[in-house]
């Protein structure tokens, strides 16, 4: 009789442990951890495009070189690859989660340990991203041609710039601002650079990638429907294209 | 009735349903938006946003709203682990991002003080539905169609939803090849998403959490999905649209 009173009290002992680390789980349930897929820029993107800071100073190196040749930078929407940027996990994100073997979920939280799962029909990698700093990850830059990618934002380049390195205006986009500089050189583009403010965004995000849920997709199919409201992003505008066009102006 | 002005650069539109005329409530909203603009609005050098940017006035001297909404500015930044920040790249503040929805919460908020129940409010995309429409039934709100061409008036809509008393919103940029600026990566990206709807509780919420998650790329309907009360639907650019696990229920004439 002592011992079933003994189990009893063990069992909902270590059930009121779990009840709460399922509450604590939903607390933390908005820490989201985002991974990125790093596409791949095509070599004309890469050719166009070079960030300032200073983790990414291979990358520039790469750049530099592949800039030779390029008459009309174009900005191609990337191709998904296959290849993994990132080569290894980092644990450090999976601390809060070390204890979570209960093998079921809670309903509103989608966490669990499982295989990092493509959950794209179309092979796309999903990678987690490191805590802290950025690592320095050098996308491979493999030219690969855009296949049924819809037309680029082109750039057109007509040799009719002066030399020099020309900034853009600040252009508001919806995400924030943009703001770009060009070097002319030889009367063509050769290099774009957004202009990075350096600050101190310490924040990491990696997307808890454990047993995400399949979810629907579907082509979209364009309507004539009848509505009362139509929800859409009216604020449009491509800051780039914009600032670019800016900085351009005054290289003529 | 339904009645529209240009306010803060963009379409605001409201419909009320209610019987009892309303023109006093319609200038109460205009009103309070514009009121809204002159406050927030970084294009205008006289507004307290500007003020602030320019050093003139510090945070602690500005005005109670301007308060509430660099904190909530604070707040959504930490719940979003950095990928809504209203801090630009220049170092200047643009709370814009969150300033819509939260006015049109507002002046919801307004309406409902009159006693008014069954309405929208729109302000450049972003809605609150309240009640029921002029046939007694959900609000039926259309996903727009982000490769749309300008000025185009059919097929302008890619999805029809019912919804009452929710909000939503849609970040996006309808340009292809859209890059957007990874505030953790620190980097520019290709975004590979042409629109993300989000429906939340309402339509504060739905905005600060499109804003932050369209700033993820791809991986914004993931963050979506995991936030629990929130219904997303993720339109990349090459016409494959991803939704959350509860979005259909939205896209049903009748709900149980």
């Amino acid at each position: 009789m002592n011992n079933k009173i003994f189990l009893s009290l063990f069992l909902i002992i270590v059930f009121a442990g779990y009840s709460t680390y399922y509450r604590v789980l939903a607390y933390n349930e908005n820490k989201q951890n985002a991974g990125h897929e790093q596409n791949d820029l095509d070599a004309e993107l890469a050719s166009t495009f070079s960030m300032l800071s200073p983790e990414t100073t291979e990358q520039k190196n790469a750049v530099a070189q592949s800039t030779s040749g390029a008459e009309h930078p174009t900005i191609s929407p990337a191709t998904p690859t296959q290849e993994k940027v990132r080569k290894h996990y980092d644990d450090d994100d999976e601390d809060e989660y070390e204890d979570d073997d209960f093998g079921e979920d809670d309903d509103d939280y989608t966490g669990s340990r499982a295989n990092s799962s493509s959950v794209n029909t179309s092979p796309v990698n999903t990678s987690k991203v490191a805590t802290g700093a950025p690592k320095s990850t050098t996308p491979t830059q493999t030219p690969t041609p855009s296949t049924t990618t819809p037309p680029p934002v082109v750039v057109k380049n007509s040799g009719a710039y002066k030399n020099g390195v020309y900034v853009g205006d600040i252009v508001d986009a919806y995400y924030g601002n943009v703001q770009v500089k060009v070097t002319i050189s030889g009367g063509k583009i050769t290099n774009v650079q957004f202009l990075d403010h350096p600050q101190d965004r310490n924040t990491s995000i990696s997307i808890n990638n454990r047993a995400m849920p399949i979810l629907t997709k579907e082509a979209i199919t364009a309507q004539s429907a009848p509505v009362d409201a139509v929800s859409g992003a009216t604020a449009t505008s491509d800051a780039f294209n914009q600032s670019l066009a800016s900085a351009l102006v005054k290289a003529k | 009735m339904k009645k529209k002005q240009d306010i803060m650069g963009m379409p605001i539109v409201v419909e009320i349903n209610d019987d009892e005329s309303n023109d006093e409530a319609f200038e109460e909203v205009f009103s309070y938006f514009r009121y809204i603009d002159e406050k927030f609005s970084t294009y205008k050098p006289t507004s307290e946003i500007s003020a602030i940017n320019n050093n003139a006035i510090g945070v602690s001297e500005c005005s109670d709203d301007m308060k509430e909404v660099l904190r909530l500015s604070d707040e959504t930044k930490n719940e979003t682990n950095g990928y809504f920040d209203i801090k630009k790249l220049d170092g200047t503040l643009d709370p814009s991002g969150l300033v819509k929805g939260w006015s049109i919460l507002k002046t919801a908020h307004l309406l409902k003080l009159r006693n008014i129940k069954n309405f929208y409010i729109e302000a450049g995309g972003d809605i609150e539905v309240s009640g029921l429409n002029s046939e007694h039934k959900p609000w039926r709100i259309g996903i727009e169609n982000p490769f749309k061409k300008p000025n185009e008036t059919a097929f302008t809509t890619v999805k029809t939803l019912y919804l009452s008393d929710v909000g939503i919103a849609t970040s996006g940029t309808y340009k292809r090849g859209a890059h957007i600026y990874d505030p953790v990566q620190k980097k520019i990206v290709e975004s590979g998403v042409a629109s993300l709807t989000v429906i939340g509780p309402n339509v504060y919420e739905a905005d600060r959490f499109a804003t932050a998650a369209f700033a993820m790329g791809k991986e914004g309907i993931y963050f979506i999905e995991r936030l629990h009360g929130f219904e997303g639907y993720q339109i990349e650019n090459d016409g494959t649209a991803t939704m959350t696990t509860g979005f259909s229920k939205y896209t049903k004439e009748s709900y149980a």
